[in-house]
């Protein structure tokens, strides 16, 4: 074994707890998936407690951001299969909202108060942009959902 | 990261330096630069160099893998997304330790309300992980016994100067909740400790251990 402690601290940790490659990949990549500068800052992160749906495993979270003229709260429900249903308010009304995870994006619409509606998301890091009528998009930081 | 030497060649400690001193800053200013102009083979080695750093910060909050797994995505992202305002790449390694760290604890603070039971870093599982195989190996389990003995402050600084030893001290001094003056004797500390139980267990060589002895 080497006489410096590092060295030999360094070398086992490397074999014990190494950076798994699924990070590496996705880290590599994420020069091209981040998207736009967030715009939009976290303003309050509420833990709801449990849900006690039949079609959910119970929990629930509210954030809330704002910026650049918007505001946006959601509610994160995790469901029995695991994926987030997101159930949210925006202002502008009837912006569009991006739910972004590294796997894929779902859009939808908000109504004409803002009230709008996900399901399926995939849990893990998520980033919300929204884009308001004839107005430029502007981004959430990405979190872990 | 950068390879490892061969264990037949030990070199002495190394010497504390700051990374300007070394001439990396410069290198890491032309890194950053060449990302941001979407460079992406320089943004990879951004990854490369900073992804242990990166990983060891999120470990550090006990946080399951698959959860450690998400705040080092998340970290990465939040990078490439704020890399168009990043104008000063020496705050680059502060950056990255405090948005792991705060989104860490933001996860851990969440996940402890849906799980009450604290995982632990290293599981001690019935079933065989990466981390039993590797600590079959007597030396490696001795190693192990060692660094878990020491204070815990001590096991996080150590882990953090291990995988980025470039680390500065006030990074660290931020990332623990330190005074920047504080952190060289902390270092001096916790690495006299570790050589201390590494002697005594036997793991260094003769000249090394009578050296720690003294």
């Amino acid at each position: 074994m080497t006489a410096d402690p590092l060295w030999a601290l360094l070398d086992l940790l490397r074999r014990i707890d190494p950076v798994p490659e699924r990070v590496r990949a996705v880290a590599r990549v994420a020069v091209r998936e981040a998207g736009a500068p967030a715009g939009l800052a976290l303003v309050a992160d509420h833990d709801l407690g449990r849900d006690t749906g039949v079609r959910s495993r119970g929990i629930r979270r509210q954030w809330e951001f704002a910026g650049a003229g918007t505001g946006l709260a959601v509610q994160l429900t995790t469901s029995a299969d695991g994926t987030l249903e997101l159930v949210g308010l925006v202002t502008p009304a009837k912006a569009t909202v991006t739910a972004r995870t590294p796997s894929r994006s779902i859009e939808t619409d908000a109504d004409p108060v803002g009230w709008f509606h996900a399901r399926g998301v995939p849990s893990g890091p998520l980033s919300l942009v929204v884009h308001p009528p004839g107005g430029a998009p502007s981004a959430t930081p990405w979190m872990v959902a | 990261m950068t390879d490892l030497p061969p264990h037949s060649s030990p070199r002495p400690e190394r010497e504390r330096r700051e990374p300007d001193e070394l001439g990396e800053l410069g290198e890491l200013g032309e890194l950053v630069a060449a990302a941001r102009a979407g460079d992406h083979d320089a943004w990879r080695r951004l990854v490369d160099r900073f992804a242990g750093l990166v990983w060891t910060v999120a470990r550090r909050h006990r946080l399951p893998a698959a959860d450690a797994d998400d705040v080092c995505q998340v970290t990465w992202l939040r990078l490439a997304q704020q890399l168009p305002a990043l104008r000063d790449p020496s705050r680059l390694a502060a950056w990255l330790v405090t948005t792991t760290r705060r989104e860490a604890a933001r996860v851990r603070t969440a996940r402890r309300r849906e799980h009450p039971v604290e995982p632990d870093l290293v599981p001690a599982s019935s079933v065989d992980g990466p981390e039993d195989q590797v600590l079959r190996n007597e030396d490696d389990a001795a190693l192990w016994r060692v660094f878990t003995r020491l204070p815990e402050r001590c096991q996080h600084l150590l882990r953090t100067l291990a995988v980025y030893p470039e680390t500065s001290y006030v990074d660290l001094a931020r990332a623990f909740g330190l005074r920047p003056g504080s952190v060289g004797p902390a270092r001096t500390r916790c690495l006299r400790a570790l050589r201390g139980l590494m002697s005594e267990a036997g793991l260094l060589p003769e000249p090394a251990a009578a050296g720690a002895r003294r």
